[in-house]
């Protein structure tokens, strides 16, 4: 319907599966150039820390550790909030399984 | 930074523009739901060919999980995503299940938010929205985009959308229109920076090309200094020639060593909130 100028665009195959997204979860394009840089497209939290260890005193490197280093730190800490949370509910239910237990043997020791 | 979950009624609004799509500034009125199809060829459904937790982005941004999307409304010769983001056939579909469990698993990974990105998403806003909807516990929502989207389509996004990453490429239409293949670039862009600023947090995003330090980031820096001194702005300089950068000269090489730090240090004495 429409005519494109774009004249670029790649038909490509018929791709509706799951070709192009096997695990690519976990996946860092690293380039070295020429003069020693090296680009990162999709750096994983491995990359960052690994990166890290080699001392590189890039700021926006040591920007991401510590973004990454705060949300570790808030995950842990929604993790273990989350584990008290699930214990207190158990405690709960098993208070109140005591409970309803007693309850039925005090009605069955009601004299008929 | 959370805000809600798409309504139905957005979302019925939304799926009317697939009926005439008016979504991006290419405004070609293509009815995707018939078969039509626009300059960005995508149809009603949208298709993730990547998602994954990235720690690359910008420091408060990360971990972040992105979602990307095929099929754009740009042609940007130097893409990186290449022909991923022109084939809006590639990836899995975008439904609700889908999107449901790669959240939760992102959770587990860390992940502070869920970032759509392309190609381009705000072509496929429909099925983002619809893919989103009543999900329980949804993560701040990051929008990144090339910001040559319609009144319309940002219409849709209010309050839905956290914070916004504008991707400003070009500092004239010229060099849009050699290297994107898009008309009328940078009224379009600056009209939708500055309404987003006044309704949203914004981060604006500028990568560097090689030979276009005054014909691109110069006049660019000089916008913002006098529109929107105050937005967040993120420099990056990895530029890599790849796709079909080759095309055109200045864009075969990488850019120049120290060009980074030059432009970091221009755009911080005019006064920008330049991001580490």
């Amino acid at each position: 319907m429409f005519s494109t100028e774009f004249g670029q665009h790649v038909t490509g195959d018929d791709l509706t599966n799951n070709q192009l997204t096997d695990d690519e979860t976990a996946m860092t394009e690293i380039s070295f150039l020429p003069d020693g840089r090296i680009c990162l497209f999709g750096a994983s939290r491995e990359i960052i820390e690994l990166l890290w260890t080699l001392n590189l005193g890039d700021r926006a490197l040591l920007a991401r550790h510590l973004s990454i280093q705060a949300a570790a730190t808030q995950s842990v800490a929604i993790q273990s909030a989350a584990t008290r949370v699930d214990a207190m509910e158990q405690n709960a239910m098993e208070q109140n399984a005591m409970e309803q237990n007693a309850m039925e043997q005090n009605e069955s020791q009601v004299p008929t | 930074m959370s805000l809600g979950t798409p309504t139905s009624t957005r979302i019925s609004l939304a799926h009317a523009q697939l009926q005439g799509c008016d979504l991006c500034e290419h405004r070609c009125g293509a009815n995707r739901l018939a078969g039509e199809r626009g300059p960005c060829k995508a149809g009603p459904d949208a298709r993730v060919f990547r998602h994954r937790v990235e720690c690359g982005e910008e420091a408060e941004l990360v971990p972040s999980h992105l979602f990307y999307l095929s099929g754009c409304d740009l042609r940007c010769a130097f893409c990186i995503a290449e022909a991923n983001a022109f084939d809006p056939a590639r990836g899995r579909l975008l439904t609700r299940d889908f999107f449901s469990a790669a959240v939760a698993w992102g959770r587990t990974q860390g992940a502070r938010n869920v970032q759509w990105v392309g190609g381009e998403p705000t072509i496929h806003i429909p099925a983002i929205l619809a893919a989103m909807e009543d999900l329980p516990d949804l993560p701040p929502i990051v929008w990144k985009s090339d910001f040559y989207g319609t009144p319309v389509a940002f219409d849709l996004l209010h309050e839905v959308v956290a914070v916004y990453v504008a991707d400003f490429k070009f500092g004239n239409d010229d060099c849009a229109s050699r290297i994107a293949r898009v008309p009328d670039y940078v009224r379009i862009v600056t009209r939708n920076l500055q309404r987003v600023a006044r309704e949203s947090e914004l981060m604006i995003r500028h990568l560097l090309l090689p030979g276009h330090f005054e014909c691109c980031f110069r006049p660019i820096v000089a916008w913002l200094q006098q529109e929107l001194p105050l937005v967040k702005f993120s420099l990056r300089d990895g530029y890599l020639p790849r796709w079909q950068a080759s095309r055109l000269p200045e864009l075969s090489v990488p850019l120049p060593r120290g060009e980074g730090l030059r432009a970091r240090q221009y755009a911080i004495e005019r006064g920008l909130n330049v991001l580490d």
